[in-house]
């Protein structure tokens, strides 16, 4: 397995490796546990719709990333703001699912048909 | 060097794990398991076995807290019985599945309903498809030394493979007999430290047990099978073979039995040997891995052969003799397979029941 060089992805999320389909068995793993930290494919395309954050409406609460049930959705630092962090979406965990737009209690996520 | 004690098998059982000094006990009692539990924290309380041991809330607990301690890469031990056993039926393959090298115990006894405490072998027969590697002991002396070599075979890498060692609930478990007890110099040779088949600690964190969808998910399974394949091997080559034959020679019928009523079937094989009837005795030690070969190879040129097991298939053939009967499938001439229950609920099996069964296997001939 190794990095995908055409990946440009936030270093501190898990990383999407390349992996070569075994053509064999001894290929294989003999064990079903890899590495952590790692992603051998995104979930991007099983979405039916995507969530869009409101920064202005959003109060920064984190409920929505504590009951993401992907971890798909984490804290990050603000570019222009020094020691500041928004919510931000990993669009290659996400499923769609939309609970963390229905758990909003600012209506700051919105579901977007993709 | 030995040391003889009295002990009854689940006492064994324990004096043995002491020996094999697992890092984690995750256990939770049954009836007839549970003085293998009490005795186990006796060792722990004492001071005589430094362990983590874990008073889980149920069966699936336990097997669940160590397939995380495995992982962890530390020697892992459990024990249970019945109902409890069927309780961690999904934790089973999932052990198996992962390649988490558990060793556990399992007093063999009947499952409800209705409601029976007493021993049969309904429990584990039940579970042979969970990818467990199953031996059973015929006495407390073999239950003893099967302890120390179920972790010899779980934690060989070529096998990697949890072991179930069955002992008959109460007829093992609970009755005494005079053990040779090895020193822990002589356990230590049989049994290495643990090495762990995959690594995993805070540096180098896990995925544990990740999905594998259609096209990749048989290859996992095909590893499994060799492993399995490794463990017939490894049995075969140092832990007493996967059948025990008794006076098959010159026989031309044979019982075949697996647990503890093969001591009793021995007897009554020496009494009818004596008066001339050609019957002997094949004693399965292991059901996973199957002794296909050893099978067809013991009992090519026989007449009929009886299973003889406690269990029961309701609306089939009895589960140990459709295997026999399809390990000898395509032999020439190949014997007739008769299947017989008994023990059920803790019935007990008589000299004189074990006659009658030969005299059905043998169709009145002498």
């Amino acid at each position: 397995m190794a990095t995908d060089p055409n990946n440009k992805r936030n270093p501190n999320r898990p990383q999407i490796v390349s992996w070569n389909i075994p053509s064999k068995l001894e290929d294989y793993l003999p064990y079903p546990h890899a590495p952590s930290g790692v992603l051998i494919e995104g979930h991007a395309n099983w979405r039916l719709e995507k969530p869009i954050v409101d920064c202005v409406a959003c109060k920064n609460c984190g409920t929505c990333e504590l009951l993401c049930p992907d971890a798909a959705i984490f804290y990050e630092e603000v570019a222009s703001a020094k020691s500041a962090k928004s919510i931000a979406i990993d669009y290659e965990l996400c499923k769609g699912c939309g609970i963390c737009a229905f758990e909003c209690k600012f209506n700051a996520i919105k579901m977007e048909k993709e | 060097m030995a040391i003889q004690k009295f002990l009854s098998g689940n006492e064994a059982i324990a004096e043995a794990v002491k020996l094999a000094k697992p890092a984690v006990i995750a256990v939770y009692p049954i009836t007839p398991q549970t003085t293998v539990v009490e005795k186990l924290a006796d060792f722990v309380a004492n001071g005589e076995l430094k362990t983590e041991f874990i008073n889980v809330e149920s069966e699936h607990s336990a097997l669940s807290a160590l397939m995380g301690a495995s992982a962890m890469g530390v020697r892992t031990f459990t024990a249970t019985s019945s109902q409890g056993l069927l309780y961690m039926s999904e934790c089973l393959h999932y052990a198996a599945g992962g390649r988490f090298p558990i060793v556990m115990m399992n007093a063999n006894r009947a499952v409800a309903l209705p409601w029976n405490i007493f021993g049969d072998q309904r429990d584990s027969l039940s579970q042979l498809e969970s990818g467990w590697i199953q031996l059973y002991a015929e006495n407390a002396q073999e239950a003893f030394d099967l302890t120390l070599s179920s972790f010899a075979i779980a934690e060989n890498h070529a096998v990697a493979l949890p072991v179930m060692l069955n002992v008959d609930g109460f007829a093992l478990t609970h009755t005494y007999e005079p053990l040779n007890i090895i020193s822990q110099e002589d356990a230590d040779k049989i049994l290495p430290p643990f090495k762990p088949f995959f690594e995993m600690n805070l540096e180098k964190p896990l995925s544990l047990g990740f999905s594998a969808g259609p096209r990749d998910n048989t290859a996992f399974k095909q590893h499994q099978i060799n492993g399995m394949k490794a463990a017939a091997k490894l049995i075969n080559e140092k832990f007493g073979d996967l059948v025990d034959a008794y006076k098959l020679e010159n026989a031309k019928y044979a019982i075949i039995t697996l647990g503890s009523i093969s001591g009793l079937v021995r007897d009554v094989i020496d009494e009818l040997q004596s008066d001339g009837v050609k019957v002997g005795l094949l004693r399965l030690r292991s059901l996973r891995p199957f002794p296909e070969e050893e099978l067809r190879s013991a009992l090519a040129n026989f007449k009929t052969v009886g299973v003889l097991e406690k269990n029961l298939s309701v609306g089939a053939e009895n589960a140990v003799a459709k295997e026999i009967k399809s390990a000898l499938y395509g032999l020439e001439n190949a014997p007739q397979v008769l299947a017989f229950s008994g023990g059920l609920g803790g019935r007990d099996i008589s000299a004189n029941e074990i006659k009658d069964i030969i005299s059905k296997i043998i169709g009145g001939e002498k």
